[in-house]
């Protein structure tokens, strides 16, 4: 009787100058979500490249269905039924749905080149239905939802009869509704026997979804545990290695004078009629449910949008913000939810993105200082902390963690005094996240005054001052730190009304 | 990255300096094989540079606009419309050196509208770069056309050949402009503020923007200064045959997007250098001079060209991974 459908034994494997994976380990049963867990740059992905056929190992075993294989190939590894769902989805955005999940084997009419529409739309349905996801098979796919893509995605590794599913940060453009679904359809999975390999970096899935948990570290394996005997304090503890004093380290600072001062403002089909102040000394929290407007209203108080109505003052004087331009003369800077695309230039360099937004400054008789940027740069990435082997290393060779710090250098650089973070910790890992945290209190402390928008509520709770809510394009109620819960905050952010809260 | 600037050179060139000496070395074996004049000399290095100073300096103008991630297909246009002007200028004003300069800073002017006109465009309709080129193309061509009634401007003065003839200390006026806007270009995109923002719009327009880079004004400039340096090319073409010709440099526009991308710019913007279109121009000029010079007809000089291109490219590619 075979009780793994998947096992990798010491697999190892190394590029020049680095061991990406030294011994991991990995099983997986029919019917179980097995998470693997661990900071960016632990060996995960390699550990799955390997196992995706896209990296050969080095030393190891791999057995499935308690054979041993050799994993030539990404095509090897889906005739294995082994199927992998990344955070950038393969599909191709002007094909239908049933084009996409039988893409290079459409079903064809007998003896002629031509494709079986019908048979193709009626085994799309059937494995969508078995899957119970009720999506039209012939809508295309570019006009389907985040969620939807991912579920067409599932399903087209269904049609593979795959029996291990590895599902890459599955959650991360997930909207809480959509992240609901997305849990129905992993337990239909597993009730049809298929294993899945979840990676997240949100921990609390572990719990809600998860049978075991691996943990991996700096390349290595540390531990595999049953979810119900551990605490999401030991998954911390062993992904970085020591105790992490606080997940939240937030420093109370005294309130003081207010800088920024929002009224009114209005843009139409976003958000209507926001209003909001910011005082030296606070973190202030905006959230609210996914498309409820929050970023909307971060853009169009930096500028990127046009607005509609309202006023932005600030220290007491009315100011026009027309363009990014406008804003970052004032002293307002914006940290994008997406780092990749509106945060950083990714082919260039941690020097050039982090003097990009004020390049101005270092600009004598027509030419950029590269002296003086360099040394400045250098300066950043010691106070930062930033973990780049040399100034001159282009972005996208970065983590996450990194890369949001580079971003955050260059804002520094710009001397801004309001700094709007939108969604700072999403896809960092979790010693990062600490010290992104401890950085927005250092800001605080020298005067900055931060707006943070977030979805994940315990961040907000556990950073933010006062908590601004956002409920289909306005401002649904505000809540003090210490009147803060997370289901006042989900009310609000339904659009209940709170019963117990003034 | 190497803080040794020869060695620096090397890491990025390096491939485009080899397949240049191979291409010297393979034309001097040649040519002492047929038993014909030496191929390399400093007359054939002059006669390179001065062949390639007509695509060189539009060549400087692509190099921005590709970098920034757009293309310019007006190129080929400009160089006809450019002389064209000009020429009808000076044989309307009459004889004298004012009336000429005249006709140069009249032909620049139009080619800044030009620009202005795509860069408009480009960036308030938000049409594609190639589409908004490609029209103005075919608008500027017609208008050379319709400007001179179809007939080609003979009636210059001698000096009209100043730009595409003259010497000085034994070197062709052309040549001289050629190495001025290299180096004015290279400086403006490694040096300045300019150039940084254009390689960033290149490489993440949003990115670009939402870190306060003026992009629409940029972008406005980079368009403009390929336009006015397409037409430069055209007034020094038009020199050189001494008459202003509605039908010339039909094309050209792909043979100056040749030498950028042989030098290693890359075509979805963000990535390229001033330096490697240089180099991507003298390779493909060394090629045209040396096949011609062993007695090469011009039909499979085309072919070797397109090879030569396939190869440059692969070769960049084979690089970076």
């Amino acid at each position: 009787m075979g009780e793994f459908v998947l096992e990798m034994r010491d697999v190892t494997k190394r590029f020049p100058g680095v061991v990406a994976v030294k011994n991991g380990n990995l099983d997986l049963r029919p019917g179980e979500v097995h998470c693997l867990v661990g900071e960016n740059g632990a060996g995960k992905s390699t550990l799955m490249k390997i196992l995706a056929g896209a990296q050969p190992l080095d030393a190891g075993t791999i057995k499935i269905a308690e054979e041993d294989v050799h994993i030539t190939s990404p095509h090897h590894a889906q005739q294995l039924g082994i199927s992998m769902i990344y955070q950038e989805f393969n599909l191709s955005p002007y094909l239908s749905v049933a084009e996409n999940i039988f893409l290079g084997r459409e079903p064809r009419i007998p003896k002629t080149p031509f494709i079986n529409w019908k048979k193709m739309y009626a085994d799309a349905r059937e494995i969508l239905g078995r899957i119970r996801v009720n999506l039209d098979v012939r809508k295309p796919v570019n006009e389907c939802s985040v969620a939807q893509q991912q579920m067409v995605e599932i399903a087209k590794a269904i049609s593979f009869n795959s029996k291990i599913i590895v599902m890459d940060e599955p959650s991360a453009t997930l909207t809480d509704h959509e992240l609901e679904a997305l849990f129905e359809l992993i337990k239909t999975l597993k009730r049809q026997g298929i294993g899945m390999i979840y990676i997240s970096h949100r921990l609390e899935e572990i719990f809600t979804i998860g049978n075991r948990v691996t943990v991996m570290r700096d390349g290595e394996y540390i531990a595999t545990k049953q979810v119900c005997d551990v605490t999401r304090e030991d998954i911390i503890r062993m992904m970085v290695g020591r105790d992490l004093t606080q997940e939240f380290p937030k420093e109370i600072f005294p309130r003081g004078k207010e800088r920024l001062r929002v009224d009114g403002l209005s843009r139409k089909g976003a958000f209507n009629n926001v209003s909001l102040s910011l005082h030296e000394g606070e973190i202030v929290g905006l959230t609210g449910l996914v498309g409820a407007g929050r970023t909307e209203v971060a853009r169009a108080i930096f500028g990127a949008d046009a607005i509609d109505a309202g006023t932005i003052t600030l220290d007491g004087k009315a100011i026009t913000v027309k363009s990014p331009q406008d804003a970052i003369r004032q002293g307002i800077g914006l940290l994008t939810e997406d780092r990749k695309h509106q945060g950083l230039i990714l082919g260039m360099s941690v020097r050039e993105n982090t003097t990009l937004a004020n390049l101005r400054s270092l600009v004598k008789f027509l030419f950029v200082n590269r002296a003086k940027e360099r040394q400045i740069t250098s300066e950043f990435v010691k106070e930062l902390q930033i973990k780049t082997p040399h100034i001159e290393q282009t972005a996208q060779n970065l983590s996450g963690g990194n890369q949001q710090k580079v971003v955050l250098a260059k804002w520094l650089f710009t001397e801004s005094k309001i700094l709007i973070f939108d969604e700072p910790t999403r896809g960092i890992d979790v010693g990062a996240k600490v010290e992104i945290y401890k950085l927005m209190n250092e800001l605080v402390r020298k005067g900055v005054c931060i707006l943070m928008i977030s979805s994940e509520l315990p961040e907000v709770l556990g950073m933010c001052d006062r908590i601004l809510v956002m409920h289909e394009g306005h401002i649904a109620g505000e809540l003090s730190r210490e009147d803060a819960t997370q289901e006042r905050v989900m009310q609000l952010a339904t659009g209940q009304r709170l019963a117990d809260v003034a | 990255m190497s803080r040794n600037p020869a060695r620096a050179f090397f890491v990025n060139y390096g491939y485009l300096l080899i397949a240049l000496v191979l291409e010297c070395v393979v034309f001097e074996f040649l040519a002492r094989r047929q038993g014909i004049k030496p191929f390399l000399s400093f007359d054939t290095l002059l006669l390179v540079l001065n062949q390639s100073a007509i695509y060189g300096v539009a060549s400087v103008g692509m190099t921005f606009v590709i970098i920034s991630g757009g293309i310019d297909l007006s190129v080929g246009s400009l160089i006809a419309f450019g002389g064209v002007i000009c020429a009808l200028i000076t044989q309307k004003l009459g004889a004298g050196w004012n009336a000429m300069i005249f006709g140069w800073f009249v032909a620049i002017a139009a080619g800044i509208g030009t620009g202005s006109f795509s860069a408009l465009f480009i960036t308030r309709f938000q049409i594609p770069p190639f589409i908004a080129t490609l029209a103005v193309m075919s608008t500027i061509r017609g208008l050379g056309f319709l400007i001179v009634e179809g007939k080609p401007v003979f009636d210059v003065p001698e000096r009209y050949t100043f730009l595409g003839r003259y010497l000085v200390a034994g070197i062709p006026i052309g040549v001289i402009i050629l190495i001025f806007v290299f180096i004015i270009g290279g400086v403006l995109l490694n040096s300045t503020r300019f150039g940084r923002h254009v390689r960033a719009i290149g490489g993440s327009e949003e990115s670009a923007r939402l870190s306060g880079v003026p992009v629409d004004r940029v972008k406005w400039a980079v368009y403009c200064m390929s336009s006015a340096l397409a037409v430069l090319a055209g007034l020094m073409l038009s020199s050189k045959m001494k008459s202003g010709d509605p039908t010339v440099g039909v094309g050209d526009e792909l043979q100056v997007i040749a030498a950028v991308v042989v030098g290693g710019t890359s075509l979805t913007g963000g990535r390229g250098t001033i330096m490697g279109t240089f180099l991507g121009l003298i390779i493909i000029a060394v090629l045209a001079t040396g096949l011609t010079w062993i007695g090469m007809e011009s039909f499979g000089q085309q072919v070797i060209l397109g090879i030569v291109i396939l190869a440059a490219v692969l070769l960049d590619r084979i690089k970076r991974t």
